[in-house]
């Protein structure tokens, strides 16, 4: 079971070129197979990225315009202190007040997908975006789904990594609820 | 031994464009989304439609877009349902109609905001209908609220000479 793939940062264009990078610096967006991701910023240029090939979008800008992205503000990541408990999981009202920080803000649910080459895993507390092989991605529905704990030392090392890639999962008073699953999806929206 | 790369055809986009307005007042000639000052803007019945349907297909990010979508008259309550239904919504704007409600939900369901920038001092001027001041009060709106903030550039044979000065702000 492996970590098959890590992107991280928020995307403002489907160019794949306009992206927040969560420890700051510029540099193009973090692209990984099945290695650890790239964590050391680039020096500060001005950089061209190429467009994502496999995040289709539904508009995209024509041949004649590129943008690329250039990172600015950094603002620090939430964290948590308790392990995930399935009260946690359960998501909790947003807050309302004004001027209300990143800091501030309840998280959104994590969100997990089936695919084929395994699943998705995506942050949107940081918009980390792990690909998972189908194994991996059985052990995370386990423990983030289930309430499973990892059942091998090998899994307890998949989780382990996989905690080191998402920080707000790191302790635990995180809301964590996996959102859809495309297979159960796919079994809906396909009568037999 | 290189590492061998997995399939990556995946069942629906983790990141969707929506582009909310084809209306902007700034004229730019860059500009590559033939945005006009008499655009239109999405109904928001279309644009709640098309969050839920993303929202059941496991879309992860959007990244709202048009013309300029903070003229949209339901922006906020677009951006919220977006961050209601687990989407992270992102928005590219020039800065125009930042106002308080709009920065508050900004800051409260954004993933990040990009800021339109082609050059800076005079050479933003020539680019917009609004100095480089205008520029500036928008990013500092931006970073007042804690808003993650991406610069956005369009490149084209008129605005590459300008990335230079243009990643000084960064």
């Amino acid at each position: 079971m492996k970590i098959l793939r890590i992107r991280r940062g928020f995307t403002t264009n489907s160019s794949g070129a306009n992206e927040f990078l969560p420890d700051g610096g510029v540099r193009p967006r973090v692209i990984s197979d099945a290695g650890p991701p790239v964590s050391a910023p680039a020096p500060p240029v001005l950089t061209t990225v190429q467009p994502w090939g496999d995040a289709p979008s539904v508009s995209a800008p024509p041949s004649n315009a590129t943008t690329i992205g250039v990172v600015s503000v950094v603002v620090a990541a939430p964290s948590w202190s308790s392990p995930p408990s399935a009260s946690s999981r359960r998501r909790g009202r947003r807050k309302r007040s004004p001027m209300t920080t990143t800091l501030e803000r309840a998280p959104q649910p994590l969100v997990l997908r089936r695919e084929a080459f395994g699943g998705i895993l995506f942050d949107p507390v940081d918009g980390t975006h792990l690909e998972l092989d189908p194994e991996g991605f059985e052990v995370v529905r386990g423990w983030l789904v289930d309430g499973r704990a990892p059942a091998t030392p090998e899994e307890q090392s998949f989780a382990d990594s996989v905690r080191r890639e998402l920080p707000s999962l790191e302790g635990g008073s995180r809301k964590v609820r996996a959102r859809i699953d495309i297979e159960r999806w796919r079994r809906r929206a396909t009568p037999p | 031994m290189a590492p061998t790369r997995h399939a990556t055809v995946i069942a629906s986009p983790t990141l969707v464009d929506l582009q909310v307005t084809n209306r902007c007042t700034m004229g730019c000639p860059q500009c590559y989304a033939s945005s006009v000052p008499t655009g239109e803007h999405m109904a928001f019945e279309d644009a709640e439609r098309i969050l839920r349907q993303l929202a059941e297909a496991g879309t992860c990010q959007l990244a709202i877009g048009g013309g300029e979508p903070l003229l949209h008259p339901q922006i906020v309550e677009i951006l919220e349902l977006a961050y209601d239904l687990g989407i992270v919504p992102n928005v590219t704007t020039t800065g125009l109609a930042l106002t308080p409600r709009v920065l508050e939900t900004m800051a409260r369901c954004c993933g990040a905001v990009a800021l339109s920038l082609e050059d800076v001092g005079e050479g933003f001027a020539k680019r917009r209908k609004a100095g480089f001041g205008f520029f500036e009060a928008a990013l500092q709106k931006l970073r007042d609220h804690g808003i993650r903030t991406v610069f956005q550039v369009t490149l084209s044979a008129e605005t590459s000479p300008a990335c230079p000065r243009s990643s000084t702000i960064a």
